[in-house]
């Protein structure tokens, strides 16, 4: 195959570091995809919004200036609002929830939608991880600590209204601004993955670090619905069964890396601290985040999500 | 920006004095539908601008004092910055405010000249043709998108840019309309629309050609059409329009798609706020007492004033982390007095461009930030780092402006007496406080680096009020009209920039030039000299950010590897890249320079040379010398 143009050349973007498990696990793939078609695909990888911010990147695969692409499920809520379900405070407790949904009845419901608006979601569902909060001036053991902290959220509705609920002050920033952000107090701390919490640097600026795990959220691998049309079956199943299987490699990486993480990110200076979620689930019930948002996404879907995250209301 | 050179500004000035009967009332209607229109757009941007200094403003009040942080005062604010940026463009093009390289069309024969600049607008109508229908499909796309904060429809922002582009079709019109002179129009708009036909025509032939269309478009058709005086965002976005629709099967539409992201930076708004706080400095007096006081200390040195706004600019890039917010801190109160000093407009747009350079790594600078982030590198250390080698290029600049100013007459220049100094010190004290009072409020977390403006010009209007009596509050209005012609002007051309930036990040050349970088004989030297070549470069075709985020990645596990610490080489590559962002003729930050400085492009070109000599200079001290960048950790 060296030497001979590939025959269908693909981009591929995502919002992630270079060294993030996702884009080491795609690069993997895409090389298997290579050798497995003989070099007729040909899939370039552009990491960290090289190609631009996610909504830009989500208006491209939309319009087909690209094909490939992986977005939080978050992100793409701004265009199918069923995509952020997975993110509802402190719904998920642990792993084994969080990919039974994901591989079963929920994951489905969020493929339908996304399938909807001409785009084609691959079927594993890759880790972004549970999301923890950093602050500089105090660790948060229970809600009363959140009261009044002012922390950094991207702006994604649920998250803002969820720390609302809580009485947090959420602050919302770019990524590219909250380091700074940190650094000079205008945000007391912010939340995220451990894996971006180290990436992003944010332990420079940071003291403590609680495991509230509020909220999870999962990457999706999509592609430009013509584009994919448009690849023969055969191309297509090789694709398909490369991607699921990197994405599936993905899922134990994270599992493996947060043990570490947490050591490396100890040694790099943040204090840990285990967290009693319960007290939380009860404060958003108790100010209506769960029955506001369950109109939203409908009680159909909202049942999906009690089948594996138990009764939240 | 009236010193920019247009014939069909001088229509404007004297109307059709002896033509006939038709033609003047041809005119006379060309000039009424010019000037209704022209109010109507105008007063819209003047009140966004308004409207923008409140919402940011309210944003610091609600987070900072009453503890309550509004969520959507930042989407609010990049949703009308969008339309500020695209009414800005369209006030800018109605004046010929969108800067030209005009070095080769001043050369020309009178009726050569009447011809570029008709050919310059003609080029301008082309493009907007061209990306008018792309620009709609964008907006009418983002009308499945809600916007997380305000949950809108995105097409409430996305619609900036089809009316904004449509407004400047119609000015584009009126302004042919306007020369008055229909064999150059038709003739100007037949030459523009053989080329455009001839490449069409030449497509097939291109596509086959691969990568060399990169060079065929973003060096050829770029080079050629800055260099015969087509305003260089127009340049910029028919490179990129035709590389796209010819050479590509890529819609379109994803230039209009980078152009929004280019534009409606966050960030980028302290440029018209801080232009519009310099502007109210200087007509609240302010100005004038700080440089009356800075030029009692310094103005019996020769290049004394120089001096100052490399020091101001030392000073000022420490806040706001943006390169253009920077320079539009500084030059509006310098530049007058500077210029009433006999400072050359030329000279003072290349120092304030070179300066540009010399602080990219001063902290806190996003560049570092993204490099920090994209690479693994601690933000602290390159902060840290970023301080000394930002001071020896300082130092470097001082050199030639010593050499250039030693032999200034300042034969009428008096010294100051001591007592003089105490007077204009008091009087200039509200004004000299204003940099540290914006400084303490990024620090102390007041404000974020975007907002902080919106307190100085909070602090400039009550200072104005109760101190300087003189100040001209009727020219609130005609300022404001000023700083979104000029932040239109900017904005577009870095919105087609980041288009061009992005076709060439997709074509994948990124991965071979790494390794060919990395394969050279000649270990850690020829590394850190083929660095600085490459970006400065690329520091002038991508952009400052986009070229860190294409190549940190790849560059600096490489680095790494040959022995070369990563503070280090992170100062040498900022340093570099800077060189290039500042430089003309491809450098989009030396033509903000420009344009916030109120100066032609060409006039700055030979001046330039000197500094970025000096520039060069000092990078390669930083380069060889490893402890500038890593003694301070
Ligand atoms: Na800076
Ligand atoms: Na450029």
């Amino acid at each position: 195959a060296a030497g001979k143009p590939a025959e269908f050349k693909l981009k591929l973007g995502t919002d992630l570091p270079v060294t993030h498990s996702v884009n080491v696990r795609l690069k993997e793939a895409i090389d298997a995809i290579a050798a497995e078609t003989n070099g007729r695909v040909a899939i370039q990888l552009f990491p960290n919004n090289q190609l631009g911010s996610d909504s830009d990147m989500m208006s491209q695969i939309r319009a087909g200036a690209l094909e490939l692409a992986t977005f939080p499920g978050t992100v793409m809520s701004t265009l199918i609002p069923a995509t952020s379900i997975t993110g509802v405070g402190f719904a998920f407790g642990n792993y084994k929830e969080v990919w039974s949904a994901m591989d079963g009845e929920v994951g489905n419901h969020i493929r339908r939608s996304i399938e909807k608006v001409n785009l084609v979601p691959f079927d594993t569902v890759w880790d972004n991880g549970f999301r923890q909060i950093t602050s500089s001036t105090r660790p948060i053991r229970t809600p009363e600590d959140l009261r009044n902290f002012k922390i950094r959220v991207p702006v994604v509705p649920l998250w803002v209204s969820m720390f609302k609920a809580i009485d947090a002050a959420p602050v919302s920033l770019p990524l590219s601004e909250a380091y700074q952000a940190l650094q000079t107090k205008v945000a007391d701390g912010q939340e995220n993955p451990l894996a971006l919490i180290d990436s992003a640097k944010f332990f420079e600026v940071q003291k403590y670090c609680s495991l509230t795990n509020h909220a999870w959220d999962g990457f999706w691998f999509i592609a430009n619905a013509r584009v994919w049309k448009s690849l023969p079956a055969d191309v297509q199943q090789v694709m398909t069964k490369h991607i699921n299987a990197a994405a599936r490699k993905q899922r134990d990486d994270i599992a493996r890396a947060n043990i570490d993480l947490q050591k490396t990110l100890e040694a790099k200076g943040l204090t840990f601290n285990q967290v009693d979620t319960a007290a939380f689930r009860q404060v958003l019930s108790k100010n209506g985040f769960y029955s506001q948002w369950r109109e939203k996404f409908g009680s159909e879907a909202w049942a999906l999500l009690q089948q594996y995250a138990g009764d939240i209301a | 920006m009236n010193t920019i050179a247009h014939s069909l500004g001088a229509a404007e000035a004297a109307p059709g004095t002896a033509h006939a009967s038709t033609k003047s009332r041809r005119l006379q209607f060309a000039h009424a539908a010019d000037r209704v229109f022209a109010s109507a757009v105008e007063a819209l941007a003047a009140t966004l601008i308004v409207v923008e200094i409140c919402i940011l403003f309210a944003g610091v009040v609600s987070r900072y004092f009453l503890h309550s942080p509004l969520v959507w005062t930042d989407e609010a604010a990049s949703i009308l910055f969008l339309w500020l940026a695209s009414l800005g463009a369209v006030v800018a093009f109605r004046r010929g405010e969108h800067m030209r390289m005009t070095a080769l069309v001043a050369k020309a024969a009178p009726h050569m000249q009447a011809f570029l600049d008709t050919i310059a607008v003609a080029a301008a109508l082309a493009f907007l043709m061209f990306i008018l229908g792309p620009a709609y499909e964008y907006a009418a796309e983002e009308v499945y998108i809600t916007t997380p904060a305000l949950e809108l429809s995105n097409a409430w922002r996305a619609a900036a840019l089809p009316v904004g582009l449509a407004l400047m079709c119609v000015m584009g019109i009126i302004r042919l309309l306007r020369v008055g002179n229909w064999r150059l129009v038709a003739s100007a708009l037949a030459t523009v629309a053989v080329i455009c036909g001839a490449f069409y025509a030449l497509g097939p032939v291109l596509r086959e050609l691969g990568n060399a269309n990169l060079l065929i478009f973003f060096v050829g058709v770029t080079a050629a059409t800055v260099l015969i005086g087509v305003p260089i965002a127009v340049s910029f976005g028919l490179a990129t329009f035709g590389f796209l629709a010819l050479t590509t099967h890529m819609p379109v539409m994803v230039l209009v798609g980078r152009m929004d992201e280019g534009m409606s930076h966050l960030i980028l708004l302290s440029v018209p706020l801080f232009v519009f706080l310099g502007l109210l400095i200087e007509m609240t007096g302010m100005a004038r007492a700080m440089v009356a006081f800075l030029a009692s200390l310094l103005g019996h040195v020769r290049g004394g004033l120089s001096y100052v706004l490399l020091g101001a600019m030392y000073l000022v890039s420490g806040i706001s982390g943006s390169k253009v917010a920077d320079m539009a801190a500084v030059a509006p109160v310098l530049f007058p007095e500077m210029k009433e000093r006999g400072a050359k407009s030329g000279d003072l747009v290349a120092l304030l461009s070179a300066t540009g350079a010399q602080t990219e790594t001063i902290p806190p600078s996003l560049v570092l930030i993204t490099i920090g982030s994209v690479t693994g590198v601690s933000i602290a250390a390159l902060f840290t780092g970023g301080l000394l080698p930002g001071l020896v290029l300082g130092v470097s600049l001082c050199f030639v402006v010593w050499l250039r100013y030693r032999k200034e007459d300042l034969s009428k220049v008096r010294k100051a007496s001591r007592r003089e100094i105490g007077k204009a010190f008091v009087v200039a004290l509200p004004a000299i406080a204003l940099p540290f009072v914006i400084r303490a409020a990024v620090v102390e977390g007041v404000a974020t680096a975007t907002e902080v403006s919106t307190l100085g010009i909070a602090y400039a209007l009550i200072v104005g009020l109760l101190m300087h009596r003189e100040a001209k509050w009727g020219r609130l209005f005609p300022m404001l009209v000023e700083t979104a012609a000029l932040s239109g002007a900017i904005l577009l051309i870095i919105g087609t920039a980041t288009g061009m930036a992005w076709s060439l990040t997709q074509s994948g050349f990124s991965t071979s030039l790494a390794q060919a970088m990395a394969s050279l004989p000649g270990g850690a030297p020829m590394f850190l000299a083929v660095s600085i070549v490459a970006f400065i470069i690329l520091g002038s075709v991508l952009e400052g950010i986009p070229a860190i985020v294409l190549f940190g990645p790849l560059l600096f596990p490489i680095a790494r590897e040959m022995g070369v610490h990563e503070v280090h080489y992170a100062m040498v590559v900022v340093l570099a890249m800077g060189v290039g962002l500042f430089a003309p003729p491809f450098g989009v930050g030396y033509y903000a320079a420009c344009a916030i400085g109120k100066v032609k492009p060409e006039e700055g070109v030979r001046p330039i040379v000197g500094y970025v000599l000096a520039l060069l200079a000092g990078l390669a001290i930083v380069a060889a010398v490893p402890w500038i960048s890593t003694g301070l950790l």
